[in-house]
């Protein structure tokens, strides 16, 4: 079993209370077992021969957002988040895949994305039909979309629209580039291999130095997964995201604004791109710079900002915990009295905009930051 | 013919049904997945039947309501089927006082979790019970206040879990334990109904209710809501470090500054074994022999005074002074002791023996124990700190350590318990308390009796009135089945 490459962490974690208060899930359902000390002392259990993964244990694994908040907020460092992905790929290993999860593996097999969208709608395919590049021409920069952000066009029309704007000579790949992070979280590992091969295989083909993707958990997947999953990206390609990419525009002033947004806008960290790569301050940056925006900070940020319930599948397989958490975040920024919350990543836009009649009613706007820069321009 | 249900099977159905009536189905389980999870708290036997391979006794139900009504409803289900309930708060008690040895119904009140009121005025703070501590120390701090109760389990521990065995903050020196920060509480009585205390704790209108519930350990109630007492944010918390050649030093400068009535937030005197082995790795003072942290709160120029005095004093019993930093250190890092790998955990077996005792008494006491302990069991070892201090005593927090305690499951248990016995015994007879501030639970339930003498016979009498069909927690505090 993989978790047993974890042993250490789970006799670590298997009784400790201590990060208890920083745990997204178990502090919406409150049941001891979705807590990490929960989680862990499960898992014993398991290396212990005690029980197996039987559908119980199995629900319990995959209620968990891998946010990364219990491994902040550990003086020591242990990880859960991977100790509970191996796990999850411990049960799809030994068969014992929940339906609702194997749902999602179907869906992203079939369509390319977790919810069955077909990405070939004649809006979509007539930007993208302007805008693409054959692959092979050969220029610097690959603007790497996945399937998540295939599936909310307006965050890569608008980046789309920001690239053209600063003259950026740029490619993109065809529509069979796709998202391996949700995969690679939910356990699936041999399907995220094989699909980061293949994506790393075109994407070298391209002969890109730079690749720019508006999606956190893919950002995640090229920096982390992709090397331990044996899908070689050419050496010398440097991979950034969108936030990181467009605070380099500003700077280099490529960009111009030619309009005002006179409301206080919040930014809400993706754990992927913050907690797991560390980006806290090129979406800041970039939303302070535009004019009018009055920049708020939610009580909880940066590295330990709130998970709104987008990561780890968690939208998927646990959507009423998922929503709760998102929620909670929504409750922050209009704490604070945020009118705007930015993100940088689809799911979490997509995590937070289910609240649509909370979101109204107390007058706040979800954007992707892109949304918000093109706004401007 | 069909499939036999047997009688507890069938009952066990009409229970669920009745529960998830009361809480809703998101609310409630019966999965094994969860009721081993909540098998185990902070105890070392639980802990350790867990890492052999066994199953410590479990919960049939864990519920988790989200109003006292709901509390009372459960609780009235409990009456009519006979059956125990445990509540369970953050889980993190080191006595076994939230583990269901009967089975039954566990309550899990951190859905109890809204602060309900911040009065300024009076500087009162009115909170559902389950909120984790660290959550509404948080919700304080925002409007500039503070509880003052800063335990080890802060991040963890819930509000109601403080109140229920009589916990204790790193300050509680300045601030008091949980029972000196009660105003009012909300409870729940063994037969359902809802009561509140009375509005304030200082009257004359008969005993104080509060105090007949806090340290009950859910064996008389379940409390559902409590006001307590808050302070402005200090504007001025100055911490200093200080090392002793010798205990008695050390522990004369902490007396000495009690009894001239200072009013230091804290002071924490560790022994020569835990200045050596945990002040050094996680404090990173690389000092021999007695570390003394003291501290000090309040207005600048109090604090200046307070702290200059406090200095004379352990001068005066020869103390080195080695700055504020070893001090700043340690309140900046309170809780690094908790997390793995500084904590002692698993294969180690470890306990907690902190009694309180007047001044006359506590060195001895803490001579005796180390001396008894490491005589009859040479494979334990003692280490020790001082670190809750009161006007007439002091509390000694005096943990012993086995590396490599025995494999099998029963003999490990003999050895824990046989350590306890020889522990509380030495502590009874050299007049110290069976316990300072984690409580009774299961693990020192056995002492009560000889604690209190005839005395726990108010307490066994207050349990049969108030617990008519002996429900609440059984097993705990001393109480029976």
């Amino acid at each position: 079993m993989l978790i047993e490459k974890y042993r250490k962490t789970i006799e670590a974690c298997r009784f400790c209370p201590m990060c208890k208060i920083a745990c997204t899930v178990g502090n919406i359902t409150k049941n001891e077992a979705n807590y990490p000390r929960g989680k862990v002392l499960i898992l014993f259990t398991i290396l212990k021969k005690m029980r197996e993964f039987d559908e119980d244990v199995v629900e319990r694994i995959y209620q968990c957002a891998i946010c990364g908040l219990c491994k902040n907020w550990c003086i020591s460092d242990y990880d859960i988040p991977e100790l509970i992905t191996a796990a999850r790929a411990d049960i799809v290993n030994s068969g014992k895949t929940p339906p609702r999860v194997l749902e999602i593996y179907e869906n992203i097999k079939k369509t390319g994305n977790p919810y069955a969208m077909i990405n070939d709608n004649e809006e979509i395919s007539a930007v993208l039909d302007k805008e693409i590049r054959k692959i092979g021409k050969r220029v610097k920069i690959l603007y790497f979309i996945g399937d998540t952000v295939f599936s909310h066009p307006e965050i890569f029309e608008a980046t789309i629209r920001i690239l053209n704007h600063a003259g950026i000579n740029f490619t993109i790949l065809s529509k069979e580039n796709r998202s391996v992070e949700l995969l690679y979280q939910l356990g699936f590992h041999k399907e995220a291999e094989r699909l980061a091969k293949e994506n790393a295989k075109v994407i070298n083909e391209t002969e890109c130095e730079v690749i720019v993707t508006s999606d956190a958990d893919e950002y995640l997947a090229f920096k982390r997964d992709y090397p331990r999953l044996g899908a070689s990206l050419n050496s010398d390609i440097k991979i950034i995201h969108t936030t990181e990419y467009i605070n380099l525009l500003l700077q280099e002033n490529k960009l111009s604004f030619s309009r005002e947004i006179n409301k206080s806008v919040t930014y809400h960290d993706p754990s992927s791109l913050g907690r797991y790569l560390g980006v806290y301050e090129d979406p800041r940056e970039v939303i302070q710079v535009i004019p009018g925006v009055k920049f708020k900070e939610m009580k909880w940020n940066k590295d330990k900002a709130r998970c709104c319930g987008a990561s780890g599948g968690l939208l998927f397989t646990n959507p009423e915990i998922a929503a709760k958490a998102a929620e909670n975040v929504i409750d922050e920024a209009i704490e604070i009295g945020a009118e705007i919350i930015t993100t940088a990543s689809p799911l979490c836009k997509q995590s937070l905009i289910k609240h649509k009649e909370k979101l109204q009613r107390n007058s706040v706007e979800v954007y992707d930051i892109t949304e918000l820069i093109e706004k401007t321009m | 013919m069909g499939v036999e249900i047997d009688k507890k099977n069938y009952q066990h159905e009409t229970i669920y049904r009745e529960l998830e009536n009361i809480v809703g189905p998101r609310d409630i389980t019966d999965k094994e997945v969860d009721k081993i999870v909540y098998s185990v708290d902070y105890f070392w036997i639980p802990e350790m039947l867990i890492d052999r391979g066994c199953n410590p006794p479990m919960a049939d139900y864990i519920v988790h309501p989200k109003t006292t009504e709901e509390v009372s409803r459960i609780i009235q289900v409990a009456n009519t089927y006979k059956i125990p309930v445990t509540a369970w708060g953050g889980g993190s008690g080191s006595q076994g006082g939230a583990l269901p040895v009967d089975g039954g119904i566990i309550i899990d009140i951190k859905k109890l979790d809204k602060v309900s009121k911040i009065d300024e005025k009076s500087l009162i703070v009115t909170t559902q019970a389950g909120i984790i501590a660290q959550n509404l120390e948080w919700e304080l701090n925002e409007r500039g206040h503070t509880m003052g109760h800063f335990p080890a389990s802060m991040f963890c521990a819930t509000i109601a879990g403080f109140l229920a065995p009589r916990g204790s903050g790193v300050l509680s020196t300045k601030y008091g334990k949980i029972e000196d920060m009660i105003v009012e509480m909300e409870v729940v009585l063994p037969t359902g109904e809802i009561i509140r205390t009375a509005p304030v704790p200082r009257h004359a209108a008969g005993p104080d209710l509060n105090q007949l519930f806090i340290g009950s350990e859910g064996t008389l109630g379940i409390i559902t809501e409590a006001t307590f007492k808050i302070h402005p944010i200090p504007e001025e918390r100055r911490f200093r470090a200080f090392v002793f050649k010798n205990f008695h030093s050390a522990y004369e400068a902490g007396r000495k500054i009690m009894t001239k009535r200072l009013r230091p937030c804290t002071i924490r005197i560790y022994d020569e074994v835990e200045t050596r082995r945990y002040v050094k790795r996680v404090i990173g003072v690389e000092k021999e022999g007695i570390y003394m942290v003291f501290g000090f709160d309040g207005d600048k120029e109090m604090v200046d005074l307070e702290e200059r005095t406090a200095i004379k004093i352990c001068q005066n019993e020869d103390g080195e002074d080695v700055g504020r930093k070893g001090g700043e250190h340690w309140w900046k890092h309170k809780y690094d002791f908790f997390f793995p790998p500084h904590m002692f955990w698993i294969p180690q077996m470890y306990g907690t023996m902190d009694t309180v005792a007047t001044y006359d008494k506590m060195e001895k006491i803490f001579e005796e124990l180390k001396k008894v302990i490491e005589k009859t069991y040479p494979q334990a070892y003692i280490i020790a700190h001082f670190s809750h201090w009161y006007e007439w005593g002091c509390m000694g927090y005096i943990r012993f350590i086995v590396d490599d305690p025995p494999q099998d499951p029963q003999e490990a248990r003999k050895l824990h318990d046989a350590i306890w016995d020889t522990g509380i015994n030495t502590i009874l007879a050299n007049g110290g308390m069976v316990n300072e501030h984690h409580g009774i639970g299961i693990k020192l339930a056995r002492f009560m009796k000889k604690q209190y003498g005839p005395a726990f016979t108010v307490m066994e009498k207050i349990k049969q009135v108030l617990d008519p069909n002996n429900i609440m927690n059984p097993k705990k505090l001393g109480f029976g089945s």
